[in-house]
């Protein structure tokens, strides 16, 4: 058979695992195809089709599908349960080819298999080997590449460091992916800290990596600090948490309120669950820094440039007048 | 004599104020908006020229701010373009230093400021939906029959508020005519009014915030006795209005202006209030490079390009250089 | 020790009441819900975290006005959100400058001095006879309240004179509050089913069933779900329950412990779920899908799923629904309730579901009704 092709949509957890995903799906000689950047037409579809009370970031996904499902032969959308022990991912990752598989009609078939690693070790080879057959016959070559996969997941999520892998995005390098201590002295240090699919989704979030480097900010997110950084602030919590992506967010909050950077910006979709969660744990432990300026962004279809861009200038007014003063009185 | 130039230009109203070297206001313009920005700035420079004789003043410096600020920053040329929550910040303090709480609420967004030693240290924005924002009154008025303006008289008669439930208009609204429907008094619906928006504001804009005392109310809602005294009864502390609390945003782009005039010593960019009489347009066309299909503005005076914006990529932008 | 437990129905005030007094504690409970409780709660709380974290963070507070000092509430692990309230809801009311401490039941994980301190600080030195005993009344008060208000929502739509059910009710439920002994709690029940069947019912009444499904605690809380079931009652609509608090006292309480995690058997509601929703999605998420398609099998007319605003597993379910509801021609009602939501909107939306179903079920237009009288 010719090479199949298999989409995968540009939004979600694309932010997280493509490579994976890709590597895996390309080893068995499928052609994969993702969406692209998020665009108008792309939102459009997305808030068009999905059901209006759920967040924004599905609905982007839900736009992403849609764009993508007359071009392929099958979307890639895997069940994203547990990957690490007292984890989870929000229920609507758990239940997210469910939900397209409901509300969207017309689709190519789904690829859905489901990452769980509570689940015995043969349900998790199997959800791949199901996967792996759609694609090829030669179950030698399936085998191999599930371990491979398999092989690369593990690393992938026992590597230490963090970082952002640059096949992710590729918008000419415009933020470093490794933390550099010295770039901390830079003027004027700012994290941007959130889901990945907002924190990196430049239409989304309104080119706010760009404006920001623009004005000369060393830009900080949460792939710069490592994984063992993370889980070591997050001790400091009352009760763990247990949202895998969140964590992520949480500990290097912590990381950088106790590095006392300039500023951290939270940026948080409309109806996130989550979000409306560990946004208050972010907010209470800031204001154990006082040094440290705090501001929550908010985004959904209706977020405008000029909102965002005020809040923007005026949380860096606020920083830039504020050290101003205080190197005026010391 | 040296005087400064602010101008405000919100989606509700467009406001002006000259101020002099000691930062006393010698004029205010507060008008409406209506959807035309341009027009709204060159009217309110006309009313501003016939009100001052022009050979006794020389405009020094101009800042504009609000919404339309990078807009009005290239029609009137201005020297520095700052975010209204700044501006209204620097304004407070320069009339009260020892301001530590400011509600701002006017037409279409609502911002609390947080002050401490004379700086910002930390601020809020209404988030998605008009909770708390005036629109939210002027549309009840609307509905009601009554002008905004006596909006806050009819509150203050009231001695027993109905409550009204919702953050959004649309919620409120049938909910009031729900309590109309049962006969409550046009007074107490209106106080009930004003006691939603307080409530939604400090749930949604000031949620989390520490609110100390002095408390300075502005924007346009401010004129609203109503509203302050729903803030005073939910703070349980005095809630000023200070004098010129419509055009803050304004003063506080005037004494921007001032400031950066005279840290860096340049000549201003002004253009004049010969601009009233010029013909600006402003045109616009959707750029088809990518599917994003941005809207790009020109603006030209007199058939000159000025300024191009509106696009995600940057391909067409060409701004005017103080901007930023 | 001062406890107090959040406003649930009337099983925390009864049962949950009735377990810490036969231990030995002073039991202060909330004031009602009232719109004072919401507004203390929405004031509080993250803006977009869902509706019972808000109201029962306002229960907290009443409660600690009245002068508790000690807050007993439950916990878990995710997915849902409504595993870290107790830890939002701890946060916010330290914040504010509450003393107090907060007992948080969940399958224990981590900090094993907390837990057993917690355990102690319950079982307040009481001897394992009586703490099994005490256990047994609330139990036994658990299981009589729900059969006593699944009877009600039977009986009501067919009672002859509005408001018999829930007078009778009312009464039942106070008797079993009164009183602290198994015995005479079933013998109140029996009592209290009798009076129900001697309540004069209409003849040839066209009944509607509905099955009420999505989150547990506005399904349960009357308050926040503006009293739906004696509403539907009232409408002539027979209820239905799709959630239980039995199952999830087991399992809160960790007496399926040895079997967590891998559950051979899928129950009937999981099973029923399966062609649509195959994946546990955290709180009612998937029951709520198996629930519905369930009672379209079980000759149900209709389903009516209530949901906080911004629940991620109702969310999920309400999307699936959809596909449900079109797949088996089985009409599907999402209520959405935030501190928003208001009774005119509610009202008429309740309605005209159920002239939906009665028109849908009597093959009979509207239109045509509207001719015929």
């Amino acid at each position: 058979m010719g090479n199949l092709k298999i989409g995968i949509p540009q939004a979600l957890l694309y932010y997280e695992y493509f490579p994976l995903w890709k590597n895996f799906l390309e080893s068995l000689g499928a052609e994969v195809i993702i969406s692209g950047p998020t665009t108008k037409e792309i939102l459009d579809l997305g808030v068009k089709s999905a059901i209006s009370e759920i967040c924004f970031p599905v609905k982007v996904f839900y736009g992403h599908v849609m764009s993508l499902k007359d071009r392929v032969d099958y979307l890639f959308i895997p069940r994203m349960v547990c990957v690490e022990k007292g984890a989870y991912f929000c229920p609507k990752f758990l239940g997210l080819p469910d939900m397209v598989k409901s509300s969207l009609s017309s689709l190519p078939p789904l690829i859905e298999p489901t990452i769980d690693i509570r689940k015995s070790a043969t349900s998790f080879k199997n959800s791949f080997l199901a996967v792996g057959k759609l694609i090829s016959n030669n179950s030698k070559k399936i085998y191999q590449s599930f371990y491979e996969a398999q092989k690369s997941f593990h690393l992938y999520l026992q590597s230490k460091e963090n970082e952002l892998n640059p096949e992710i995005i590729n918008i000419n390098q415009q933020y470093s992916t490794k933390l550099l201590q010295n770039n901390m002295k830079n003027p004027l240090n700012i994290a941007l800290l959130g889901h990945s699919y907002l924190v990196y989704d430049a239409f989304i979030n309104l080119n706010l990596i760009s404006k920001l480097k623009k004005t000369k900010i060393n830009v900080l997110t949460a792939e710069m600090v490592r994984k063992q950084d993370i889980e070591r602030k997050l001790k400091r919590l009352h009760k763990p948490i247990f949202w895998t992506l969140s964590k992520k967010i949480v500990g290097s909050a912590f990381y950088f309120l106790e590095k006392r950077i300039d500023g951290i910006i939270h940026l948080t979709s409309f109806e996130c669950g989550e979000d409306s969660m560990i946004g208050e744990l972010i907010r209470q432990e800031s204001l154990k820094y006082p040094t440290v300026a705090y501001t929550e962004f908010v985004f959904d279809e209706h977020t405008g440039e000029a909102g965002i861009d005020t809040r923007t200038e005026a949380f860096l007014d606020m920083i830039i007048r504020r050290k101003r003063y205080e190197s005026n009185h010391t | 004599m040296a005087e400064f130039l602010g101008i405000d230009v919100g989606s509700i109203s467009t406001n002006l104020a000259l101020i002099n070297e000691k930062g006393e206001v010698l004029h205010q313009v507060y008008l409406r908006t209506e959807g035309q920005p341009i027009e709204a700035i060159k009217k309110g420079m006309a009313e501003m020229k016939q009100n001052i004789s022009l050979d006794s003043i020389q405009v020094r410096g101009v800042g504009t701010t609000g919404s339309g600020r990078v807009l009005a920053g290239t029609v009137v040329g201005a020297d520095v373009v700052k975010n209204e929550i700044t501006s209204q910040a620097i304004a407070t303090l320069h009339i009260n230093p020892q301001v530590r709480t400011i509600f701002e609420i006017g037409g279409q967004d609502s911002k609390i400021i947080i002050l401490q030693n004379g700086i910002v240290v930390d601020f809020g924005m209404n988030t998605i939906c008009a909770a708390g924002t005036g629109s939210f009154l002027d549309q009840q008025a609307y509905r009601l029959r009554i002008p905004i303006e006596e909006f806050g008289n009819y509150a203050l008669q009231s001695t027993n508020p109905v409550r009204i439930a919702g953050r959004c208009t649309v919620f409120a609204e049938s909910d009031m005519i729900h309590k109309q429907q049962l006969g409550y008094e046009k007074k107490d619906i209106i106080a009930g009014l004003c006691e939603a928006l307080v409530r939604n504001y400090l749930n949604n804009v000031a949620k989390g915030k520490k609110i100390c005392p002095p408390i300075f109310f502005q924007g346009g809602v401010a004129s609203n006795s109503g509203i302050r005294k729903s803030f005073e009864k939910e703070l349980g502390v005095k809630v000023t209005v200070p004098e010129y609390h419509k055009v803050m945003g304004a003063i506080g782009a005037a004494l921007l202006a001032k400031e950066e005039i005279e840290n860096t010593g340049k000549e201003t960019s002004f253009r004049g209030f010969e601009l009233v009489d010029k013909e600006y347009r402003t045109q616009g066309f959707e750029c088809d490079g990518c599917p994003n299909h941005c809207e790009v503005v020109e603006i030209f005076i007199e058939d000159e390009l000025i300024a191009r914006w509106g696009d995600r990529c940057g391909k067409w932008s060409l701004t005017y250089s103080q901007v930023g | 020790m001062k406890v107090t437990i959040p406003n649930l129905g009337n099983l925390a005030s009864i049962a949950g009441k009735s377990l810490l007094s036969n231990l030995g504690h002073e039991v202060i409970l909330p004031p009602s819900n009232t719109k004072r409780t919401l507004d203390l709660g929405v004031r509080y709380a993250p803006e977009y975290c869902c509706l019972p974290l808000k109201i029962v963070l306002g229960n907290f507070i009443e409660a600690l006005e009245k002068g508790a000092d000690t807050i007993i509430m439950v916990g878990g692990w995710g997915p849902c959100r409504f595993g870290y309230y107790a830890e939002i809801q701890r946060m916010i009311l330290k914040s504010l400058g509450y003393k107090f401490e907060m007992i948080v039941l969940e399958v224990p994980r981590g900090n094993l001095i907390r837990i057993l301190r917690y355990v102690n600080l319950l079982r307040n030195k009481q001897s394992l006879s009586s703490l099994i005993n005490a256990g047994e009344i609330a139990w036994s008060k658990v299981v009589a309240i729900e059969e006593l208000e699944k009877e009600a929502l039977r009986i009501r739509p067919r009672e002859n004179i509005k408001g018999e059910t829930s007078r009778i009710l009312k009464k039942g439920l106070s008797l079993i509050d009164n009183t602290n002994s198994i015995g005479e709690i079933e013998r109140i029940k029996q009592q209290i089913i009798d009076d129900f069947n001697k309540i004069k019912v209409k003849k040839n009444k066209e009944l509607i069933k509905v099955k009420l499904v999505g989150e547990f605690y506005v399904a349960l809380e009357p308050f926040v779900n503006h009293n739906i079931e004696e509403k539907l009652g009232y409408l002539g609509v027979e209820v239905e329950r799709g959630v239980s608090i039995k199952p999830w006292i087991t399992s809160v309480f960790s007496l399926n412990f040895l079997k967590v995690g891998y559950q051979k058997e899928k129950n009937p509601i999981e099973k029923a779920a399966n062609p649509y929703l195959p994946q546990s999605v955290g709180g009612e998420g998937q029951p709520t899908v198996g629930n519905v398609v369930l009672a379209s099998e079980k000759g149900f007319d209709g389903a009516i799923q209530v949901v906080p605003f911004t629940c991620m597993p109702e969310i999920v379910a309400e999307t699936v629904n959809k596909k449900v509801s079109e797949d088996l021609d089985f009409p599907v009602l999402t209520l959405i309730f935030d501190e928003q939501t208001g009774e005119e909107g509610l009202n008429t939306r309740l309605e005209a579901f159920i002239d939906l179903l009665k028109s849908k079920k009597y093959d009979r237009h509207l239109t045509a009704r509207r001719l015929a009288s």
